[in-house]
Formats: structure tokens, C-alpha cells, sequence
């Protein structure tokens, strides 16, 4: 008990900046909003595959599954963009993945914010490049 | 398009929910952070080619980060600024890494696994005493961008304030760490500590907790690469996914009862036979 007063104070002691408690709230809504959006498009994609099986184009058994190649599904926006109104379980539960990888650019994100807000402009520049990189991954605008 | 019920698509669905309980089992009991126990436990019991099980081992990391970053982020063990100013590296290689995955071939991939596993066994064990290192200089680096910090530490009851050095090599360890995560689809938490650790001095607690909050930004930069190019199989991924996060969720009680001691003393054997596993998968002999 006494430890954990200790500890409270001390915490409390080492940051007493709001701006970034502030963020820090913020940084754990974003992500858990993010990882339960994910989980819930996941879940009903998931969900339809298990009702609906799989579809016309899709590995129909379990040997075509495990015969499967790398780089049978590459994908681009575009595409998946045009397939979402269809809501095969596929695309779905491939909209779910994409939230979910979303997450952690949105979390960067919110540091550069908060590197702005304090006016560090060094980390301001760092947190740019690795959103940069990120996003370049991402829109897999590199490897194409 | 209603799916008929024959045998073969029916195998498929009851393999994808076996998919689900199996990972939720493992991150359950065996606090799985990265990928650690998706890849090698996708391909020998599933038979699935390696490049699709790290497609969907990378979505695991992302999903096991993010599900529990939310209760770390308050923790004032993380060094914000020393995490994203090494998330510059890892990110870079790990873009580089998910590109260069389809010129390896699957063998040298269950090569490089076994390695990399057997190297990550030296900072866990090393882990077992843990101290606050003493009487560190910051380099340039670590001076000019403010890295050094203060934690509460509950065993000492006191505040401890650190110094960063050897920024150089820091960041030099986790260009390759993030090289090698993409590439193999493991959040590689324990490299991450040791470039932290040893090769920046930082206090065990901090580097734990930073290479926390690297892991899904890390898998991320990976991750795309992997998704447009087809390697994340949903009906393979998702699974995945609900499982780990399911796992997340339910697990978080039940971890806090455990001491981290007897979570590695766990976690080391069962990481030592997987390693050997992979090991023999490369050379065929089983």
C-alpha cells in the first residue's frame, strides 16, 4: 500500500504535463476503438464464411487452402473499394484486417500531434518521417 | 451464392474455427506477443506455406499490440521519444523485410525462424536478474534529442532516472530487428529489449515496456506490404485475429496472477522445442 502511494506520487511527479495525459487518453481510445472496429467487421465477415462457405474464386477445400501460393490474392484499394458493396465474407473479413493494420499509423499520428503541441519540431520531423514510412507501406505504394 | 455442404467445404470452415480456439488457447497460456507461436505452429499442423503463415502471424502482432497497448500506454515506463525515434529503424526495415520476403525461399525462411528464435532465448534468459544499470554517460545523440528519462519503480520504491547512450548502435540493432520481423513475422520483442538494454544501457523496465509500444507500429509497416500482395488470407488471418484478440481480452486477468518469472520459465522450453522443430523442417528431415 505504502509502495503504491510512492509510486502514485512519483508518477505524478514526473509528468505533470496535461497535454500529454491528454493524449495518452486519447491514444488508448483510438486503439481500442480501432482494435473492437476491427474485431466487429472481423467477426461478421467471419461469421458470413462460416454460414455462407466459401465463394466462386475462393479455395473451396481445405487441400486448395494449404496448396495455396503466395501472392494468389494481391489486392489493391480500387478493387476492394468495388467488392465491399457485395459483402463476400472474403472481402469483409479483408476490410477487417485492413482496420486493424490501420491502428498503429493512427497512433503515430497522434504523436506527431502531440510533438506539435509541445513545439519539438526534431521529433516533430522524426514522428513525419516514420508516418511517411508507414503510409508508403501501407498504400503499398513502394513494391509495386 | 448459398455454400453447399458437401464434405470438403465443410472441412474448410470447422479447420478456420479450430484456427480461432487454437490461437485463443495459445495467447491464453503462453502470453504469446508477437508471432511467436503462430508461424511455426501454422505451417507443420496446418501445412500451409510459410510466406501465408507470416501474412497472417504479422496480423497477430498488430492485434496482440494494439489489444494491449491500450492498458500500457499509462504505465510512465514508456520512453516515448526513445520509441519513436527507433521506430525510424525498425519501420524502415521492416518495409524493407516484408519486400524482400517472396525472393527467399521457404526453407531459408525456416532457417533464418530457428536462428532468430535461438538468439532471442540469450536476452530472455539474461532477464531472469534484473538491475538498473549504473553510471551511464549520454552520447551526442542521446544529449541533443533529450532521450534519458524517470520511472517509478514499485520494487525500489523510488524514482529512477536514467541517461541513453549509444544511440548509434541502438538504432543500428533495430534497422535489423524490424529487417527481420517483417521478414519472418514475429514482433521480436526480445531483440528489441536487447538493443535497448545492452546496446543503449536503458533500465530493463523501459526497454520492456518501449519495445511494447514499437512491436505494432513495427508489424504495421510490414503488414501492408503483406496485404496488398495477397498474403494475408482472410479466411487464414481472421481467425487469427479474433482468436489472439479474444485472447487479449480474457487473458489479461489471468496474467496479472502470474509472476514474470514463472511466465519465461514457461515460455523458454517451450520456445527451445519450436526452435528445433524449425530446425529440422529445414534440413527435411521432418
Amino acid at each position: 500500500m505504502a509502495l503504491d502511494k510512492t509510486a502514485a506520487q512519483a508518477a505524478s511527479s514526473i509528468r505533470p504535463d496535461s497535454t500529454r495525459e491528454h493524449i495518452d487518453l486519447l491514444v488508448t481510445r483510438v486503439l481500442r476503438w480501432g482494435v473492437l472496429c476491427a474485431a466487429a467487421i472481423g467477426a461478421a465477415g467471419f461469421l458470413l464464411f462460416v454460414l455462407r462457405g466459401p465463394q466462386p474464386g475462393d479455395p473451396q477445400s481445405l487441400q486448395e487452402l494449404l496448396s495455396l501460393r503466395s501472392e494468389t490474392f494481391a489486392t489493391t484499394l480500387p478493387a476492394m473499394v468495388r467488392s465491399i458493396s457485395t459483402a463476400r465474407p472474403d472481402d469483409v473479413m479483408r476490410l477487417g484486417i485492413l482496420v486493424l493494420i490501420l491502428t498503429p499509423l493512427l497512433r503515430v499520428a497522434l504523436m506527431l500531434v502531440l510533438f506539435v503541441l509541445k513545439r519539438d519540431f526534431v521529433f516533430v520531423a522524426i514522428s513525419a518521417i516514420v508516418f511517411t514510412v508507414l503510409l508508403l507501406g501501407l498504400t503499398g505504394s513502394i513494391g509495386r | 451464392m448459398i455454400g453447399g455442404n458437401d464434405g470438403r467445404n465443410r472441412a474448410l470452415r470447422v479447420d478456420s474455427l479450430l484456427r480461432l480456439l487454437f490461437c485463443w488457447l495459445a495467447r491464453l497460456t503462453h502470453r504469446l506477443r508477437g508471432g511467436i507461436l503462430v508461424v511455426p505452429v501454422l505451417p507443420p499442423v496446418f501445412g500451409l506455406d510459410i510466406h501465408l503463415a507470416i501474412g497472417a502471424s504479422i496480423v497477430s502482432i498488430i492485434a496482440t499490440s494494439s489489444g494491449a497497448a491500450a492498458a500500457y500506454v499509462r504505465d510512465h515506463l514508456t520512453n516515448v521519444r526513445a520509441a519513436i525515434l527507433l521506430e525510424l529503424a525498425t519501420s524502415t526495415g521492416a518495409v524493407l523485410g516484408a519486400l524482400l520476403a517472396p525472393f527467399l525461399p521457404s526453407r531459408a525462411l525456416y532457417f533464418l525462424f530457428a536462428g532468430f528464435l535461438l538468439l532471442s532465448l540469450g536476452p530472455m534468459a539474461r532477464r531472469l536478474g534484473e538491475k538498473v544499470p549504473s553510471q551511464v554517460r549520454p552520447d551526442w545523440f542521446a544529449r541533443r534529442l533529450h532521450l534519458g528519462g524517470a520511472y517509478p519503480d514499485r520494487a525500489l520504491g523510488r524514482v529512477v532516472t536514467y541517461e541513453v547512450t549509444r544511440v548509434p548502435v541502438g538504432f543500428a540493432m533495430m534497422f535489423i530487428v524490424g529487417l527481420a520481423s517483417a521478414l519472418l513475422g514475429l514482433g521480436a520483442g526480445a531483440l528489441k529489449v536487447l538493443a535497448m538494454d545492452w546496446g543503449m544501457r536503458m533500465p530493463m523496465k523501459v526497454s520492456t515496456a518501449t519495445s511494447n509500444f514499437m512491436i505494432g507500429v513495427t508489424a504495421a509497416a510490414g503488414a501492408g506490404v503483406y496485404f496488398w500482395r495477397g498474403d494475408v488470407v482472410p479466411i487464414i488471418a481472421t481467425p487469427v485475429m479474433l482468436g489472439v484478440l479474444a485472447g487479449t481480452l480474457v487473458g489479461a486477468q489471468l496474467l496479472l496472477r502470474l509472476t514474470n518469472r514463472r511466465v519465461r520459465q514457461l515460455f523458454i522450453p517451450t520456445l527451445l522445442i519450436i526452435a528445433v522443430q524449425m530446425l529440422l523442417r529445414g534440413i527435411a528431415v521432418w
